[in-house]
């Protein structure tokens, strides 16, 4: 329906150049706009702390610094040599290539999804229904998140230029400018491909074929087969040793695809800025707490992945276990799109652990995370009790117990994906007898694994935002309660990795000459150890919280009552 | 930015609201010719009296439908409201009431079918500056006092001589006294007082209302039903979804939906409301 697509024509004319108003002239209302925006700002800025803002400045220019000193550790300082530097002219512009066809994927469906601009609720309600052309009230907020998003590229670009230019060569200047340039140009065709896909309201599932379709074919131009049009854009990187002047090609389509992102400016769909606008805010917020769960869930409600209507079973509606049926009623109703993401990181998860038994050790850490995240998606029923907590307190049965009935539910979903996993990966290796038996331990103890770490970070819930510690938190030493919240951010996906941990010990076993199949079982036992002590930790949590609190209080109240014993007043008492 | 000192904030009359900017667009000719009357049959005797004048369709919504998945939130649903006319929106808690509004006023976009205000697609420039929508979900900046608001969006909306109109509007509902603090920490209530006001500060041809009386006093549904009747006597068109069974005999027509479907459209006089709403 509304402006500009379906609208008609003198509709479509007043929305992008503001005449044809039935309401006051639009002079009258981008004055008005410009003058509160104005007016905020002043405000803002006179509620800035300065020292504060310093602060702030100079821990970021601190941790960057200390960035860049690691990085150029792990590259090192020792020139490359000509055959390596051969290898880096031919493979580089892929690799940034690859960089470029991410940050357009990223585009892409950010802006079928509303964004890139997010605007506060009350602007939606005032301004974008107000009589002011959209454009008008969208280009501040564009320009100034492509201003940052400029700089920041600019800056990481240039640090990852200087980087280059130690073990590639030529003048620092050249390496730091190519750099610059090059992570301009990406943050550039991010935000362009957004605002295109935005204005022109490509659909979600388009935008989502089309970002997979130049993922695949910067990756088949990595592997040598075709030539991406990202590579060019990628040559660039590469100037100070080698330059063509149609390599410049890239920047003017960059450039004129930001030209046409901010024309489209204001054509894009109001429901989806206003249900951008309330989710925005919440996935800065939980990003700022490294939040990850809260981050995956919001990209959900982002993206519009509701539970189905209609199960795609039904699931007998009588017998004992209600909590396993509910779980099942959840993981049914799961929409295409999650279902399909689902069997993307099994895939994924797949690959790494393939990765890791062919000696890329590395990839293990992938392989963990990855099966992480597939466990954050197979945990629902979990996830939904601790969700609604006022639900599960007022039922008469424990907490403890409530949530690790709603385990095997999940469990059963993540053994029908290690089961897929599996499959897959003996399409590739091979259906070998041993083979099958170290696939299936490999399989399942990732996918268990990351579906533990995924029980993790749900049931011991966000971080909190609270400047008040906890009455755990106040009963230990101020370093141990750092330590708490670091341990508390990293377990969920160090469990997550133990679990692929197996497929380590096997690529180990295969690079040693051994047998992978002991190899497998030992790192499967070793994973299952913290599979079943998670499980058991989700039941018996709250009693051995409950019984921890107490001996605090206890502990505070002898103290008390030995404070009063030894004090003066007690003893001329007795 | 400040409400002007040593006014009275008991307001004895409804404030005088924004003359609507429909009367003066429809005269402009960008709403499509109404379609002519019916011609009468010739008589011998007597000349045929003058076809009655119908008033102007306003609002036109033909097979609007919204899907959300496999989920239908409004089937395909025809309406028309007359210029100046008032109905009420009825029916069950998901029944349709709010979606509906929401793509009329050009916030949702409908999974099929078209609706046009004043002869301009819902959600264009020309029918933002006609409609006016007051959510059941109030919605403020968090850094604006109540007067402010007012300002912005009187002034977003070309609202010349709007302090004297705030001051009204605000004394009518009885927050005169609050106009200088933020309605993002106000009590449910107030918060709806406040969105009242921000509804009524602006001209409009179009009241798209969701829910007004949830969380007002007695005193705050008496303003707001005076501030309706003075909108509706001004010529206004007014779409009122509520659950507030009382208001429906205040009003011509009401409009029924049941799981997103029209279950009717008539007068209000002898309709069994309780069953439209069960």
């Amino acid at each position: 329906m509304p402006d500009p697509v379906d609208a008609p024509v003198d509709d479509r004319m007043s929305e992008s150049d503001g005449t044809d108003l039935a309401g006051p002239g639009p002079s009258v209302g981008v004055a008005a706009l410009a003058e509160l925006r104005r007016s905020r700002q002043m405000r803002r800025r006179a509620q800035v702390n300065r020292s504060d803002a310093l602060y702030q400045a100079y821990v970021t220019a601190f941790i960057s610094s200390v960035i860049v000193l690691y990085l150029s550790t792990v590259v090192g300082d020792e020139p490359i040599s000509a055959s390596g530097l051969e290898r880096v002219v031919r493979d580089g512009p892929g690799v940034i290539g690859l960089f470029f066809a991410f940050a357009l994927a990223i585009g892409l469906r950010s802006g079928a999804r509303g964004g890139p601009v997010a605007v506060e609720p009350a602007e939606v309600r005032f301004v974008l229904l107000a009589p002011v052309a959209r454009r008008r009230v969208l280009i501040g907020p564009a320009l100034k998140q492509l201003r940052f998003a400029v700089f920041a590229a600019a800056v990481a670009g240039a640090a990852a230029g200087l980087l280059a230019h130690r073990r590639l060569g030529q003048t620092a200047l050249g390496w730091i400018a190519a750099g610059a340039g090059v992570g301009v140009l990406l943050a550039v065709a991010l935000l362009g491909a957004a605002l295109i896909a935005n204005g022109l309201r490509v659909r979600q599932w388009l935008a989502t074929v089309v970002a997979g379709a130049l993922l695949a074919w910067a990756i088949a131009d990595l592997a040598g087969e075709v030539t991406a049009p990202t590579s060019v854009a990628g040559r660039l990187a590469f100037t100070p040793i080698e330059f063509e002047a149609f390599d410049l090609l890239a920047v003017g389509v960059v450039v004129a695809m930001l030209g046409a992102g901010l024309l489209l400016l204001g054509r894009g769909s109001l429901e989806a800025a206003e249900r951008r606008t309330v989710l925005v805010g919440q996935l800065r917020f939980a990003a700022t707490l490294q939040d990850l769960r809260t981050v995956i869930l919001l990209r959900r409600q982002l993206a519009q992945e509701l539970p189905r209507q209609r199960p795609w079973l039904r699931i007998p509606g009588r017998g004992r276990f209600v909590l396993w049926r509910r779980g099942w009623h959840g993981l049914v109703r799961f929409p295409l799109a999650r279902l399909g993401r689902v069997v993307l990181l099994t895939a994924g998860a797949t690959a790494a652990v393939l990765g890791t038994v062919h000696g890329t050790k590395p990839l293990v850490v992938v392989a963990g995370f990855v099966a992480y995240v597939l466990g954050l998606d197979l945990v629902e029923p979990l996830a939904q009790e601790v969700d609604h907590d006022e639900r599960a307190e007022r039922l008469p049965v424990e907490t403890g117990l409530l949530l690790a009935r709603h385990l095997p539910a999940s469990a059963v979903a993540a053994v029908l994906c290690g089961a897929l996993g599996a499959a897959g990966g003996l399409a590739v290796e091979g259906t070998e007898g041993r083979t099958i038996v170290v696939a299936v331990v490999l399989a399942l103890s990732s996918s268990l694994g990351g579906l533990a770490g995924a029980v993790v970070s749900t049931v011991q819930g966000a971080p909190s935002a609270s400047t008040t510690p906890s009455t755990t938190d106040q009963a230990l030493p101020p370093e141990v309660a750092g330590m708490r919240i670091v341990v508390r951010a990293v377990w969920p996906v160090a469990v997550a990795v133990i679990g692929s941990f197996p497929a380590y010990l096997v690529a180990d076993a295969i690079a040693k000459g051994r047998e992978p199949l002991p190899a497998a079982l030992q790192g499967a036992m070793l994973a299952s150890l913290f599979i079943a002590g998670t499980a058991a930790w989700v039941r018996f949590r709250e009693p051995a919280r409950a019984w921890f609190r107490q001996a605090v209080e206890d502990s505070k109240a002898n103290a008390r009552q030995r404070q009063v014993e030894t004090s003066p007043t007690a003893r001329r008492t007795r | 930015m400040n409400p002007p000192k040593g006014r009275s904030n008991r307001h004895p009359t409804p404030p005088k609201r924004a003359s609507a900017p429909s009367r003066g667009s429809a005269a402009r000719g960008t709403r499509p010719p109404d379609r002519p009357a019916k011609p009468a049959p010739a008589r011998a005797e007597a000349p045929a009296p003058p076809a009655p004048t119908l008033p102007p369709t306003y609002l036109t919504v033909d097979s609007l439908t919204k899907e959300y998945g496999d989920l239908i939130a409004l089937s395909p649903l025809t309406l028309r409201v007359e210029q100046g006319e008032a109905i009420v929106l009825l029916g069950h808690n998901g029944s349709g009431k709010t979606t509906l509004l929401r793509m009329i006023a050009g916030l949702l976009e409908p999974s099929g079918g078209t609706s046009t205000v004043d002869g301009h697609a819902a959600g264009s420039l020309p029918s933002r500056a006609t409609v006016s929508y007051l959510s059941d979900t109030p919605t403020f900046y968090d850094d604006l006092s109540v007067w402010e608001h007012l300002e912005v969006v009187a002034r977003l909306h070309g609202v010349a001589d709007w302090q004297q109109q705030a001051a009204d509007l605000l004394g009518h509902l009885g927050i005169y006294e609050r106009a200088d603090d933020l309605p993002s920490r106000f009590s449910r209530g107030l918060r709806q007082k406040a969105a009242i006001a921000l509804a009524f500060i602006r001209p409009f041809g179009l009241l798209l209302v969701d829910e007004p009386f949830v969380g007002l006093d007695a005193v705050g549904k008496q303003a707001l039903l005076e501030l309706f009747d003075l909108a509706h006597a001004d010529g206004a068109a007014l779409v009122v979804a509520t659950h507030e069974l009382a208001f429906v005999d205040r009003v011509e027509r009401c409009v029924a939906l049941r799981d997103g479907r029209l279950i009717h459209d008539g007068p209000t006089a002898g309709v069994d409301v309780l069953a439209l709403v069960s």
